[in-house]
């Protein structure tokens, strides 16, 4: 079934929605949540989550991309759950991510503000708009999909190593990115 | 740096546009579908894979029925096909400086103390390659032994220096002591270098190692005169002389994780100083080989024998399993690896002036893999390939290894692999040749190149690691036209030859030869007759498709005694060993060693006849074999001498 197929059951407050999200965007919901979480139950459980929160949300929104829309709210619980639960030392998908970004940290030596969330995003969409197109698809699918180092390398046909160093080339390059805006987190 | 600052940053990654997730969403989709796309190939190419097998099943039998003459397992080749590769510009994708390597790997060093070599030098391997690919040059390598240019004296490492002997036949003598330590020596013209390894700092049980050329002008040979010194830092790797210039490698690593061990980033470039004075190295003088996962370099210094200047000078750093040479070019066969994959070699080319000159990636050209995971950081699985032995012939090199197949942490499958390769075109052809059932535990223990072919003796395990375990060696045979590559597997058994007397080497590759060519496509090999290397086999290995044994020494020519590996051909039909007197004492204690020349008459009904033998100089109290007491024959203006460490002058065998 075509998103908005899916979309207008929503809109018609016809269960059969969740059950058409569920066909055809449930692994990848459940993919984005398993990597930063790493246990499949709470993976789920957001997953569960997400569709209750596109029930509540769609009417009155629309998405216009449907599956981005999903994923950025399953992001969102995961990210939740994450903060809620990561002192216990549950997870360890999301730390790794964590850690590697800490990479892409600005120096405090070129702090000029502090930047808004929203501002942050606009710039890293510029940075990413102004790569070319595999690095960032290299970065979307490690960063916001969370897919696993050796498991991108395999898609992308190179060895982890190579792509480690690789990403590690582009962590650095948005860090800069992020001193030339003079931001501070 | 706070965690909050990265889930502030990660936070807001969730929220970029939706066109570039969607984009990333469809590379996905893509390929997916190119896997499909492959799923469909590979369908083709098993109809064709299983064609094949059904054509080569068959025509074995059928070339049997029409030539008895032919074994039916002389040829088992998996694949034999060219191929293309894309040509290396640069020896990384990645890096372009040291610095930009050590900024990665000082958060993300891979050192693995456990398991892995920290210190880089000390598992690097070098296998050089002496058949005459230029015919210009010679490859001189350490034997503890060179001869001044007039040809009237010889210098050799001995116990407590250098010891100059005065060549004179009957009437050498020893004129002088050079009191020096010394690993290898090397003369050119006026010049005798000595190669020296020291500890230079650090602590008995961490030291840090250097090495030292110190030159002497030899221009009144029995009294050298220090003139000029080197040394650089790292262990000695290796070292040679080509033409007038003396390649130096020494190895070294050290952990760049949070710049622990030192803490300026110019100390992880090579130290090399020339008499006391630093030698600066930049970039430019760094290749850097792939994707390091560690700081492991190996620097190459060539020096002029002449002149005494540095004439060129590259570190490569890198993942360095092992490094190969030749008269004119050096490779590095390189291979990343962390607790949780490794990858299979690719080897990177330079030429003499150490330009790099191409690479190739041995996964891409056989079509596997390029990257095996392990469990438990050791457990392999998949196709793991190795290079063990390099050579260059024009303008292709030649390149023979094994490739392996491991499943369910088991070995599988093992085949030989040869590649030729140009890195200048970026062609290369390659063969591989299973092992067959029964035998898969094999390992090359010496690889004889030739011209055009590569003459391999492989020692075989039946059935390793178990108590019923034999073992023996076979001979193949890689024919090399131009990228073609014909492997010839023959019946040939012969000896397990691992070792020296009383000496066992777990892989002697490229520490001894057993295989004697006398010229005209005849062969000798050391044989067992008895407990010891006692005879020789002799074989006609004019044709490597119908390779045949002349001659087994049936009983031992050295009777209770053993050869040594050490030989010198005389002519066609003259070979003179090493004989080692055992004694009574097992444990090759008060050891004498006698020198026996046989003449070689294959039609004769007693095939190997002695000639002389001679007992030679000195009782030595415990042998660990000729290696270890530093002996070599040479051969000056007619006279053939030999020398060993624990001998204070050369001496003329009669």
């Amino acid at each position: 079934m075509e998103d908005n197929q899916i979309i207008d059951l929503y809109w018609q407050r016809d269960e059969q929605a969740i059950v058409e999200t569920s066909k055809k965007h449930g692994a990848f919901c459940h993919s984005i949540a398993k990597n930063i979480l790493c246990i499949d139950e709470d993976a789920e459980e957001c997953v569960n989550d997400t569709y209750h929160q596109a029930w509540n949300a769609i009417p009155p929104q629309r998405p216009a991309k449907f599956r981005a829309w999903l994923g950025r709210v399953v992001r969102n619980i995961a990210l939740n759950l994450w903060n809620k639960n990561h002192t216990q030392k549950r997870y360890s998908g999301m730390s790794e991510l964590l850690s590697e970004l800490e990479d892409c940290i600005p120096s405090s030596k070129t702090v000029e503000q502090e930047i808004e969330d929203k501002e942050l995003t606009e710039i890293v969409d510029r940075w990413l708009h102004s790569i070319d197109r595999e690095d960032q698809v290299l970065f979307v699918r490690r960063y916001w999909n969370g897919i696993a180092l050796k498991e991108l390398a395999k898609e992308h046909a190179v060895s982890p190593g190579k792509l480690s160093q690789r990403m590690y080339r582009l962590r650095i390059s948005l860090k800069t990115a992020l001193e030339k805006e003079g931001v501070h987190l | 740096m706070s965690e909050k600052e990265t889930q502030k940053l990660y936070s807001s990654i969730t929220n970029i546009s939706d066109d570039i997730i969607e984009n990333a969403q469809v590379v996905s989709v893509n390929g997916q579908k190119k896997k499909k796309s492959l799923k469909k190939w590979g369908a083709v190419a098993a109809c064709f894979c299983i064609l094949a097998v059904a054509v080569l099943t068959c025509l074995p039998l059928s070339r049997f029925v029409e030539d008895p003459s032919i074994p039916p397992n002389e040829t088992s080749e998996l694949a034999n096909s060219e191929k293309e590769f894309t040509l290396a510009n640069k020896t990384s994708e990645s890096y372009s400086s040291l610095p930009e390597l050590l900024s990665y790997l000082s958060t993300n060093d891979f050192h693995d103390t456990g398991k892995a070599d920290a210190s880089g030098g000390s598992n690097i391997s070098t296998v050089s390659e002496k058949s005459g690919e230029n015919e210009n040059l010679e490859l001189i390598e350490n034997e503890g032994v060179a001869i001044h240019y007039s040809m009237e004296y010889s210098y050799h490492i001995g116990e407590s220096g250098i010891q100059i002997s005065q060549l004179d036949g009957l009437n050498t003598k020893n004129v002088d002591t050079l009191d020096v330590a010394a690993n290898a020596i090397f003369t050119c013209n006026n010049n005798l270098f000595v190669i020296s390894q020291f500890q230079s700092g650090g602590s008995e049980l961490d030291p840090e190692l250097s090495v030292r050329a110190s030159i002497y002008d030899i221009t009144v040979p029995q009294r050298p005169v220090l003139k000029d010194e080197y040394v650089q830092l790292g262990e000695l790797t290796a070292c040679w002389m080509v033409g007038a210039d003396l390649y130096l490698i020494t190895s070294d690593g050290v952990c760049a994780c949070g710049w622990s061990r030192l803490d300026d980033v110019s100390k992880y470039y090579p130290a090399l100083a020339h008499n006391g004075e630093a030698v600066a190295w930049g970039d430019e003088d760094v290749s850097i080989l792939g994707e390091p996962t560690r700081v492991q370099y190996s620097a190459i210094t060539v020096i002029n024998g002449n002149t005494c200047e540095v004439e060129e000078k590259k570190a490569l750093y890198g993942n360095i399993l092992k490094l190969f040479y030749g008269t004119d070019w050096v490779a590095a066969s390189v291979s990343g690896n962390t607790d949780e994959y490794r990858e299979n070699p690719s080897i990177y080319f330079f030429d003499g002036g150490l330009g790099f000159t191409g690479k190739i990636n041995a996964a891409k050209i056989i079509d596997v893999s390029e990257t095996n995971d392990l469990t438990d950081g050791r457990i392999i699985s998949g196709d793991d390939l190795s290079i063990v032995s390099v050579t260059k012939h024009n303008d292709l090199y030649r390149m023979i290894g094994t490739y392996t197949n491991y499943a369910d942490s088991k070995l599988n499958k093992q085949s030989f692999m040869a590649i030729a390769a140009n890195v200048e075109t970026g062609k290369a052809g390659y063969t591989l040749l299973d092992a067959k059932d029964g035998y898969p535990y094999s390992s090359f223990t010496e690889i004889l190149w030739e011209d055009d072919r590569a003459i391999l003796c492989v020692g075989i395990m039946n059935h390793a690691f178990t108590a019923d375990m034999t073992q023996e060696s076979r001979f193949l045979f890689v024919d090399f036209d131009s990228l073609g590559i014909t492997f010839h597997e023959t019946d040939l058994r012969a000896a397990y030859l691992d070792g020296r007397v009383g000496v066992t080497y777990g892989s002697p590759m490229g520490n001894f030869n057993t295989l004697i060519p006398m010229g005209k496509g005849i062969y000798l090999r050391y044989s067992y007759p008895a407990e010891g290397p006692g005879g020789f086999d002799l074989y006609d290995f004019s044709d490597s498709a119908a390779a045949k044994l002349i001659h087994h020494t049936e009983s031992s020519l050295s009777g209770a005694d053993a050869f040594d590996y050490v030989w010198y051909v005389y002519d066609q039909n003259t070979i003179g060993t090493l004989k080692v007197i055992l004694g009574e004492d097992d444990y090759f204690r008060n050891v004498k060693l006698a020198w026996c020349k046989y003449s070689v008459n294959p039609n004769s009904e007693e095939v190997f006849s002695l000639i002389s033998e001679t007992q030679l100089e000195g009782n030595i109290k415990t042998f660990f074999g000729a290696d270890a007491i530093g002996f070599a024959v040479f051969d000056i203006n007619d006279n053939l001498y030999y020398i060993a460490r624990y001998m204070d002058s050369a001496v003329v065998i009669q």
